[in-house]
């Protein structure tokens, strides 16, 4: 039995135990991260199924009726009315040219004074 | 070689076992057939090499396609990951703004199999201990029945299914289920419907699009809007109880889309329990109810006769008498007594003069345009109620008279609001839907021309200026629109006066229309406050206004807003308070 011959056979044992070995770990691996996916893909169902509690919840705690019951209780808002938003020429002074509440009064311009106080008589009576 | 294999060859001697012996000569590169002895073995041996060889070139190929270089022919599907998809399988339905209105909610059912069961006495006993509501005897006979699957109980509490886990039961199941839930309970009642314990829809838009649900879970988006349709319900159910009305009904439209924002009938019911102490909860006014429509009718009536060119807006009619015609006699309601030009026909809404525009123009017209509108068939609304209008076969000279101020033709509110958008938005029918960017009808039809829609919207503001709508004059928005009151009919089919149902149907900013509303008030009564009158403008009209003023910020229309509106209308209010 000569050198070669021996290194051979040697190289013949080491091969097979080493691919062997090679695809247990392999195969212990692939297991492995096979059972993570499902661990993921468990935890991801029952998160899309929280998520989609929390949504109807979220839909229930939004209804209308239940908002303007806690609308009434802690704060004092009440819904917009028409006479509340005017336009800018409705306005007794003229903003958009730049005329300030101040520069107004300063002129006293009577019919300024007169459609002023025509608006507050009439917001007033509304109320 | 395979050929030179079959060839003629020399025949050898050979000594035993001196054939299968191979000398140092035979090796693959010298390897010859003819001069060969051993030519048949080497000859296979060669083809097993080459065999063998491929086989494995063809492993190791594959080994690189599959170490090396991954997915070179396979696209990614073969690839694991995480993949997982919602085990709900009905979908949402949401609002135009995504607010779930209806969803599925996953639960549990919990089946027996009776054929497991050991000692179903213990069983029942121990099962009715965790879930008080079921009954001893019969979840007995249950447990000791035939077969091999019975329902116990759906839809279990998780605590409840740990308790009953816990029992450790033999023959015991659970099974994943889901329960419909509706979160805004009664506010789409009449909208969405129901469904049954197998998530079934036997009701609204859950039966009619019980296909659809069912197939993709990806949600359907509806054109109602929750915050708006609780608004509306929310003046329409106090209008209801301040008139003590039998039953109440509001549709707001997209006038040029003929989208529906919001669609109340009340009363209504909560779909989550289906519990209801009157069976009329159970009935869409909206849009199964068909009624005699009343003055509302000659919205159509007035454009219908100017669009066939025969009437003018500055004609005439002789309103002075009663109209005489072969079997009836139409009468106006604290009539004018003199001649009316067709804007003063609409605004003091005159029977007389509504009959004398229709008859002008002539039956066949007038079926025409109604049949245009769809008052002669059922609405193609996503809903399983839907009303088929009730109209006269024979179209005879009093049935051109009477349908012209709103009698003897019963249709849906649904109808009279979708027609009215056509009227308002310059002429195009769109059929009403409840799915958002419906692509189906998104074109319509013309109804009418441009010119007759405009003269439309001058007429319909002048109703409520100077008209029966004084009172839905909201400041700021342009209301425009038309009353109505039918008498109803009892059981004997004789019209009896004190018991009415009135309708308002208006349309906002009249400038530049862009909103439809229609309310309906069934039997209000009389009140101190309204003299004793019935009439739509004292009960509708008013309902109605609150809602165009509470429903009109919400939907993002600019005020404008006109002081001398507000003064004009601030000597009407102290006048009628006087």
């Amino acid at each position: 039995m000569n050198g070669t011959k021996l290194a051979t056979i040697a190289l013949w044992i080491a091969l097979p135990c080493l691919i062997g070995f090679s695809s247990l770990v392999m195969k212990n691996k692939v297991q492995e991260l096979e059972n993570e996916l499902n661990a993921i893909n468990r935890n991801i169902q029952d998160d899309i199924k929280t998520i989609h509690v929390l949504k109807a919840e979220w839909s229930h705690l939004n209804n209308p009726s239940r908002l303007r019951r806690l609308v009434h209780k802690h704060i004092d808002l009440n819904p917009v009315r028409a006479e509340q938003i005017i336009n800018y020429s409705a306005l007794p002074f003229n903003y958009e040219n730049g005329e300030s509440r101040r520069i107004a009064a300063r002129k006293n311009i009577s019919t300024y004074a007169e459609q002023n106080k025509e608006l507050k008589k009439l917001t007033n009576a509304r109320r | 070689m395979a050929g030179k294999y079959f060839s003629k060859k020399e025949e050898d001697f050979y000594l035993p076992g001196e054939e299968i012996k191979i000398d140092k000569k035979t090796s693959f590169s010298s390897f010859s057939c003819e001069k060969d002895p051993l030519a048949v073995c080497k000859n296979r041996l060669l083809a097993a090499v080459v065999a063998f060889a491929a086989v494995y070139l063809v492993i190791s190929f594959r080994l690189f396609d599959l170490c090396i270089v991954p997915n070179l022919f396979d696209d990614d599907t073969h690839t694991a990951r995480a993949s997982v998809q919602s085990n709900i399988r009905r979908a949402d339905i949401l609002d135009r703004n995504g607010t779930i209105i209806a969803t599925s909610l996953p639960t549990v059912n919990l089946y027996a199999n009776p054929r497991k069961i050991l000692d179903a006495k213990r069983a029942a006993r121990e099962l009715v201990q965790v879930l008080p509501e079921l009954d001893l005897q019969e979840t007995y006979k249950k447990l000791t029945g035939k077969g091999s699957f019975v329902y116990l109980k759906r839809n279990l509490t998780p605590s409840q299914q740990y308790q009953i886990n816990y029992l450790g039961i033999p023959g015991l199941e659970f099974e994943n289920g889901e329960k419909r839930v509706y979160p805004h309970k009664n506010l789409f009642a009449h909208i969405i419907g129901a469904t049954n314990i197998d998530n079934v829809g036997i009701s609204g838009i859950e039966k009619a699009m019980d296909e659809r649900l069912h197939q993709s879970n990806i949600p359907l988006m509806l054109s109602v809007d929750v915050g708006i349709q609780d608004t509306v319900r929310e003046h329409l159910k106090a209008g209801m109880e301040k008139f003590n009305a039998l039953g109440a009904t509001a549709i707001l439209m997209d006038v040029n889309t003929s989208e529906i924002i919001a669609m109340v009938s009340l009363p209504d019911y909560d779909p989550n329990t289906n519990r209801v102490k009157d069976k009329r909860a159970f009935f869409n006014m909206a849009t199964k109810g068909v009624y005699e429509p009343g003055s509302v009718l000659k919205i159509f009536n007035t454009a219908m006769s100017l669009e066939s060119g025969k009437v003018k807006l500055a004609d005439r009619f002789d309103a002075t008498q009663p109209l005489k015609l072969k079997y009836n006699t139409i009468k106006d309601y604290r009539g004018e007594n003199r001649w009316l030009s067709v804007p003063e026909i609409l605004v003091y809404s005159s029977n007389i003069g509504s009959a004398q525009m229709a008859l002008k123009v002539g039956g066949g017209e007038q079926r025409n345009f109604l049949e245009k509108i769809g008052f002669f068939e059922k609405l193609g609304i996503e809903v399983a109620e839907r009303g088929q209008p009730i109209f006269p076969s024979r179209w005879s000279e009093g049935t051109i008279a009477t349908v012209a101020f709103g009698y003897g033709l019963a249709v849906s509110p649904l109808h009279v609001i979708t027609g009215y958008s056509a009227v308002i938005n310059g002429g195009i029918y769109h059929n009403p839907t409840l799915i958002k960017n419906n692509p189906k009808d998104a074109e319509g039809h013309r109804i009418l021309s441009f010119n007759t829609s405009l003269a439309m919207r001058k007429l319909m503001r002048l109703v409520v200026t100077d008209g029966s709508g004084k009172r839905a004059n909201v400041p700021g928005y342009e209301v425009a629109g038309k009353t109505g009151t039918a008498n109803k009919l009892s059981d004997e089919g004789k019209y009896v006066n004190k018991k009415v149902r009135t309708t308002f149907v208006s349309a906002f900013p009249i400038s530049d229309p862009k909103y439809a509303l229609i309310v309906m008030l069934d039997e209000p009564q009389p009140l101190k406050e309204t003299w004793g009158f019935v009439t739509a403008g004292w009960n509708t009209v008013p309902t109605a206004a609150k809602i165009i003023e509470a429903v009109a910020p919400q939907l993002n229309l600019k005020a404008n807003f006109d002081l001398d509106e507000l003064r004009k209308n601030r000597i009407i209010e102290a006048s009628y308070s006087r």
